[in-house]
């Protein structure tokens, strides 16, 4: 479960850039991170990005869940 | 957290008296915002993180969220003072359908307090405390204690929480941070008993809340020898009974509590309740005095 989970965030944050070099920039520094932990931040960073309220709403989740 | 309790926690606003449904996320947007790190669990319709790593991750980054309890104290309370919600009558049971977030907030808003809260959060806490037998929140409150209770319910559901107020309450929760507020906000009669007989010194000596006990038994009208209406044990008696010592030991050195009294149901004594329950501690302090009289049979 946990490294099919790594692999979706990792492929989420890679679409996350908008142009092939900066995609293959994220992947060389997915290669060199350690895992999900560095995955989590990526994605957590992601969301409080997020624009409107949707980056509220994001964090709010996840204090409360 | 259920998905309908979720959606209505992120749909109270603060400050405001009542429940808007148009400030309801749907569970659609609430999913899409977390980026895949929060899943609903299709059986229960449950929401979670999406793995156990991740609540790791996020215990180890604590400055993510400003004061999160607080905050979920703060719509816990929003809610429940939410004027629809005072509306309703206690014993109402239809109301869960609704209202998905009461008995969440009903049975955890205190727990929430407990790591420190905002000043606001107090007002809205003591504001539920006032009239807290006449409010639903006491009925699913107890409710629950029943259902947690390994020997069988205390609280008599059909006749509703009346007399269960807000000093019985902190009494029964052991919720030392605010029960000098809740002293404070009008003229109570401290030796009241509650639907279950109860008065808030027997609840904090019962249930072992130190700190409580102390501040109770601050109040020149509190009547520390007051026994229960329902097995007429005092204070001190359930005490012994749960072997709170350090509440024995208080009840004892004020020279006006009764050591040796005996109830009325079981006709027992402290010693007898002490040593029926096998509080060594406790019957060692009740043995050391002398006006205990350690043969005394139940009657």
């Amino acid at each position: 479960m946990s490294s099919f989970l790594l692999v979706s965030l990792n492929v989420e944050a890679i679409l996350g850039e908008v142009t092939n070099g900066q995609r293959r920039k994220k992947l060389e520094e997915m290669a060199r991170g350690n895992g999900l932990s560095d995955a989590y931040t990526e994605t957590v960073t992601r969301l409080k990005g997020q624009k409107g309220n949707k980056s509220v709403l994001g964090l709010k989740v996840l204090m409360w869940v | 957290m259920r998905a309908e309790e979720l959606c209505h926690a992120l749909g109270v606003e603060i400050g405001s008296v009542d429940l808007d449904q148009k400030n309801v996320p749907g569970l659609r947007t609430l999913l899409s915002s977390c980026l895949g790190l929060v899943a609903i669990e299709a059986s229960s319709s449950t929401v979670r993180l999406v793995h156990f790593t991740l609540q790791e991750h996020l215990l180890s980054n604590p400055t993510l969220f400003h004061s999160p309890h607080s905050t979920i104290a703060e719509v816990c309370l929003t809610y429940l003072n939410f004027e629809s919600v005072w509306d309703l009558s206690p014993t109402l049971d239809s109301a869960l359908l609704t209202l998905p977030l009461l008995e969440y907030a009903s049975c955890y808003w205190w727990k929430h307090i407990k790591t420190g809260m905002a000043k606001n959060v107090k007002l809205l806490a003591l504001k539920l405390l006032d009239s807290f037998d006449q409010h639903i929140s006491a009925q699913l409150l107890l409710l629950r204690y029943n259902k947690n209770r390994r020997s069988g319910p205390y609280f008599n559901a059909g006749e509703g929480p009346r007399g269960f107020t807000g000093l019985h309450v902190v009494s029964f929760l052991g919720i030392v941070e605010i029960v000098a507020g809740v002293l404070e906000m009008r003229e109570w009669n401290v030796n009241a008993t509650d639907c279950m007989g109860s008065t808030a010194l027997t609840w904090a000596a019962g249930k072992g809340y130190e700190e409580v006990v102390k501040i109770l038994l601050e109040r020149e009208d509190v009547d520390p020898n007051q026994a229960d209406t329902k097995y007429g044990q005092t204070p001190l008696s359930w005490a012994a009974e749960n072997g709170h010592e350090a509440i024995v030991k208080i009840l004892l050195e004020r020279g006006d509590v009764n050591p040796d009294h005996i109830d009325t149901l079981y006709g027992r004594t402290p010693l007898g309740w002490a040593a029926e329950y096998g509080q060594a501690g406790v019957v060692k302090m009740l043995l050391e005095r002398e006006d205990v009289n350690p043969d005394q049979a139940d009657t």
